[in-house]
């Protein structure tokens, strides 16, 4: 009875035993490897499994990794292979739950061929601490309808752009624009009225008898007592006038001309040899003072501004005497 | 401000320029019908300028400077210039002496007091280069000495208009050096008859000297001192700077025309060759009609003309006529 005893307390002691040694490996398990406790899953999955040509087929890109892993998603580019291409896709989204990171990304492709096409797997690289696994979501098998065509019906045009009503932003910049050439357009209307308007200055010898103004000018040469102070001025204002009023009333370039020039371009025909031959000595004299320094005396001077109005009255009268006749 | 008797300048001026009268009238026994090329020799001789002769051949451009070196008892020389010419050539060059074991100077020809550059668009450019840097500063490096040239010293270069095939065109930075530039046309009818029967005579007129090259250096002196007033010195400035902004002399139809005007050398050579001309005319003070008597010669090569131009047939002639009939007198 006692050895029976004996026996049934070690059997317990055995069970006992094994299930302490399985809490303790389990606990040591736990403790030590609790990197692995979480599993690396990724995943690709769609809605629908019916798509027609050119739609957006939306994959929902998943990874489950643990927080303390880096997990990068694949590098997409434009097109997966020939007849699949990428449309767009979303940021990561990264949501954390417990000890592990939960990453989605949704990848829009279009498919450009017809029938079951499969969507490629797609491989995301996970970090853990330096060690580098991939790993793969399973591939994706959908059906791609082609459009039907009524060939019964006839070919028709392809259809216009929809027209879409322009917005207040679109228009902004150019009426912005207009309005600045607007305000440009009419600021140089209003310059050039301005200016326009603005009265142009008519020299005084344009406007007067080509005798008055030479009369004009020799009074104010006379008033202005000039040659006794400034014998060279003198001589060159009196001949200016002289010079100017030929140029009024013969139209020749007198002020252009060097005194023989002018003495040959007076010819006969009109003036007459003896006005001239006068006018001829002034200018002479003239040259002499401002280019030789020559000092004439006051009878010569007087006796200048004298034949100068002296020629200026007779090839007056001589031109009034024509005017009937010309008439 | 100076003082200036312009009374006794002009005496002093009838007494210095008489030996002119000498001087026409010896070279005026080979040379007929060539006044004006004559007249303008003299300007730049005067005027320490050099001149550039623009005429058909035959028309006693040669024989109007020998003739002048003769009369004014001077060294002539004359370069033809083709295009395998080298500047020793002209300037001369070191010779190795077997004898003497040594480097020996042998002068070009430019060692003359006038130098006949005959036909200078014919030569390359560092030929002309070499003569027209001679021109401008009158002295000659040969080796390691520096010869200086002797006065008076006066370059007269020709070039043919109608032969432009195989020439090198002067650039007109050194066209610039030119203090005038002539054209030569040809005699009037009568003077042809008389050039004609002396040549077939066979009778060479004997030209002696008459002057000494100290008489032209005396008279260089005299041509500085005469008289040019601020108006005309005014005016001068005004026809130069009416060729480079015509514009500002309310002549806008000759902007498109001129593409460069003249230099500050147009208006100094302008000044001088007036000086020279009114010496000429026996006057101790400049008149505009001196300045209008050289204008064509002094700025008919420092004028360029655009294409524009060109293609309307308008020449710098024109736009210095132009100039001359705009721009005011004083």
């Amino acid at each position: 009875m006692k050895e029976k005893t004996k026996n049934i307390i070690s059997n317990f002691e055995i069970k006992c035993l094994s299930i302490v040694k399985f809490i303790s490996l389990f606990t040591a398990y736990c403790i030590l490897f609790t990197n692995y406790s979480f599993s690396q899953t990724a995943t690709a999955t769609v809605k629908e499994k019916e798509y027609l040509i050119g739609d957006w087929i939306p994959v929902d890109l998943f990874v489950s990794a643990s927080s303390n892993n880096k997990v990068a998603f694949p590098n997409l580019k434009d097109s997966i292979s020939e007849t699949i291409e990428v449309a767009n896709f979303t940021p990561i989204d990264t949501v954390k739950k417990g000890g592990e990171n939960q990453y989605h990304q949704l990848v829009n492709l279009i498919v450009f061929d017809t029938g079951q096409i499969q969507l490629p797997q797609f491989q995301f690289l996970v970090n853990n601490n330096g060690t580098v696994d991939s790993i793969t979501s399973e591939a994706i098998l959908v059906h791609v309808a082609g459009v039907k065509i009524d060939t019964s019906k006839d070919i028709i045009p392809i259809k216009e752009p929809l027209k879409i009503p322009y917005t207040f932003k679109e228009i902004l910049p150019f009426a912005i624009v207009f309005i600045v050439f607007a305000i440009f357009v009419g600021l140089l209307v209003w310059f050039i009225i301005k200016r326009k308007k603005k009265p142009v200055p008519i020299d005084e010898k344009y406007l007067l008898a080509p005798h008055v103004w030479a009369f004009k000018e020799l009074e104010k040469l006379e008033k202005e007592k000039v040659w006794q102070q400034n014998i060279k001025e003198y001589y060159s204002r009196l001949t200016d006038v002289a010079r100017t009023y030929i140029e009024l009333r013969y139209k020749l370039p007198a002020m252009e001309q060097t005194t023989e020039e002018l003495m040959q371009s007076m010819h006969k025909g009109i003036v007459k040899q003896a006005f001239k031959k006068e006018l001829n000595e002034v200018l002479t004299l003239s040259d002499f003072v401002k280019f030789a320094k020559a000092q004439p005396d006051f009878i010569e001077n007087e006796n200048s501004m004298k034949i100068v109005k002296n020629f200026i009255t007779k090839t007056k009268q001589l031109e009034e005497e024509k005017k009937p006749i010309n008439n | 401000m100076e003082s200036i008797d312009i009374k006794a300048l002009n005496e002093k001026i009838q007494q210095n320029s008489a030996f002119l009268d000498l001087l026409n009238l010896e070279i005026s026994k080979s040379i007929v019908g060539q006044k004006y090329m004559i007249e303008r020799l003299m300007i730049a001789l005067l005027s320490q300028g050099h001149i550039l002769l623009e005429g058909v051949p035959g028309l006693a451009k040669t024989l109007a400077i020998k003739s002048l070196s003769d009369a004014i008892d001077t060294k002539f020389s004359r370069v033809q210039f083709t295009p395998d010419l080298l500047p020793a050539d002209i300037l001369g060059t070191m010779i190795y002496n077997q004898a003497k074991s040594n480097f020996e100077v042998k002068k070009g020809p430019i060692f003359s007091n006038f130098v006949l550059a005959d036909e200078i668009n014919r030569a390359p450019a560092k030929v002309q280069s070499a003569l027209l840097q001679a021109m401008q500063e009158r002295h000659i490096t040969l080796g390691d000495s520096t010869y200086k040239l002797e006065e008076p010293f006066l370059v007269m270069a020709t070039m043919n208009p109608i032969e432009q095939e195989g020439t090198y065109n002067l650039p007109e930075a050194q066209v610039d050096r030119f203090m005038l530039k002539v054209k030569i046309s040809y005699p009037e009818f009568e003077d042809e008859r008389t050039i004609m029967r002396q040549n077939v005579s066979g009778h060479n007129p004997n030209i002696k000297p008459v002057i000494s090259a100290q008489t032209i250096l005396q008279a260089r002196d005299t041509v500085r001192e005469v008289y040019m007033d601020e108006k005309i010195e005014k005016y001068i400035l005004d026809i130069v700077f009416a060729t480079r902004e015509p514009v500002k002399y309310k002549i806008d139809n000759l902007k498109h025309l001129i593409s460069y005007g003249g230099s500050p050398r147009a208006s100094i050579s302008l000044a001088m060759a007036s000086k020279a001309y009114a010496f000429i005319k026996r006057r101790g003070y400049v008149i505009p009609e001196d300045v209008r008597a050289v204008a064509h010669d002094v700025l008919r090569h420092r004028i360029g003309i655009t294409y524009e131009a060109e293609a309307e047939n308008i020449t710098q002639e024109n736009i210095i006529d132009t100039i001359l009939n705009r721009v005011e007198v004083p």
